[in-house]
């Protein structure tokens, strides 16, 4: 089961973010952060954007999220996403990680349930082809609690 | 992107719907002078607006631009030689380029902007040198051409810029500002919006016009006018045109 419906919409591991995937395909969200001056960033990249050192290693992301901003999409850019109509798109914030937000989804909310400081916890959809994809949902929402 | 940064920037400074809806009415009733525009006849009022259809939110199908085709073009050259040209020509006082640090990475990663920048259109470090280039400043400017892909980024650009200070934009517009007789009338002709959407260039068109005092909704003395490339995305750029009068 995954937010949305339609395989088309997978990630592609390659050079920078095969790690990533990696990590995640092992149920581990990790953000980048470089040996050198410690910068933590996202999404994967080979090189330090603060410092430009090639060290780059990985840690844990932090397990307390909120919602920073979101949108409900309702026109369709795509046709696998038609079906999925209206969907939300969540920047998350992790408060005691703020050089990096997550871009993401809140699954099963509604457009009334969904607010900028909503706090989130994190679930894994595994959409198959060992992709896991690191998805949210509301922390106080009772279906999943 | 731009509608994550929107919603952010609602919030944060208390935008409502109405006032982005103030840009697309403000915009429309210029286009309604303008025979050349796309939306020349085709009247916008509020209760349209709040009729549309959803895009992404909070951006109804009037806070996009339109998708249309069009052509513009501009003739740059020395003030010697514009001297004894058969049009009047237009002075252009400053005109920058710049790429702010955190906008770089683009929409794949401004995600991550720093909170101060996240709910702005990255172009604030731009607009300053931009005004020290011409020695000028936002309360010599007559009317402004901003680049206007979506209503809400029109908001950011007007803070950007210096007509209104952090998370006034708001207060600015419903103050009825924007419009034509009002204190900084902008995209005079309907912009991207309403006229056109030639990526902006028509704005720059459009600029020239107000100079030459052959626009259809022309500023009466306009002697300075503002013209604004793509926000929300680096680099970007700015230009200052004067009448030369
Ligand atoms: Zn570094």
């Amino acid at each position: 089961m995954s937010y949305f419906e339609d395989r088309d919409l997978a990630p592609d591991p390659n050079d920078d973010d095969e790690a990533y995937w990696a990590n995640c395909a092992q149920r581990r969200l990790t953000f980048q952060q470089c040996g050198a001056c410690k910068t933590v960033t996202h999404p994967p990249i080979s090189v330090c954007p603060h410092c430009q050192s090639l060290d780059r290693g990985w840690i844990e992301a932090p397990t307390e999220a909120t919602v920073f901003s979101f949108t409900w999409i309702h026109s369709a850019a795509h046709d696998s996403v038609t079906r999925s109509l209206p969907y939300n798109v969540v920047v998350v914030e992790f408060p005691s990680l703020p050089s990096v937000r997550l871009i993401s989804n809140v699954v099963d909310a509604e457009p009334t349930s969904l607010h900028i400081g909503d706090a989130l916890t994190m679930v894994w959809e595994d959409i198959g082809g060992g992709i896991l994809l690191p998805r949210f949902r509301l922390a106080a929402d009772s279906k999943w609690s | 992107m731009i509608s994550l940064v929107l919603q952010r920037y609602a919030w944060q400074y208390g935008m409502e719907a109405g006032d982005m809806a103030e840009i697309a009415l403000a915009l429309r009733d210029n286009a309604s002078r303008n025979p050349r525009a796309v939306m020349h006849d085709r009247l916008l009022t509020l209760e349209t607006y709040f009729a549309s259809r959803m895009i992404a939110e909070p951006l109804r199908l009037y806070d996009c631009c339109m998708e249309s085709d069009g052509a513009c073009a501009v003739l740059v050259t020395s003030a010697e030689r514009a001297r004894d040209l058969a049009c009047r020509p237009v002075q252009v006082l400053a005109a920058t380029g710049y790429g702010e640090a955190d906008w770089g990475v683009g929409p794949m990663g401004s995600h991550n902007m720093p909170l101060g920048r996240y709910t702005t259109g990255g172009q604030s470090e731009l607009a300053r040198e931009l005004y020290a280039l011409a020695g000028l400043s936002p309360a010599d400017v007559d009317v402004a051409q901003f680049y206007d892909h979506f209503t809400g980024m029109v908001l950011l650009a007007l803070e950007d810029f210096g007509f209104c200070k952090i998370g006034e934009a708001p207060d600015f517009v419903r103050a009825g500002n924007i419009r034509w007789g009002g204190k900084l009338p902008i995209n005079t002709a309907g912009g991207c919006l309403s006229e056109a959407y030639v990526h902006g260039l028509n704005n720059l068109v459009e600029g020239v016009r107000q100079l030459r005092g052959e626009s259809t909704s022309q500023v009466p003395n306009a002697r300075v006018c503002l013209v604004t490339g793509g926000s929300a995305i680096s680099p970007s750029s700015a230009a200052l045109l004067g009448s030369g009068a």
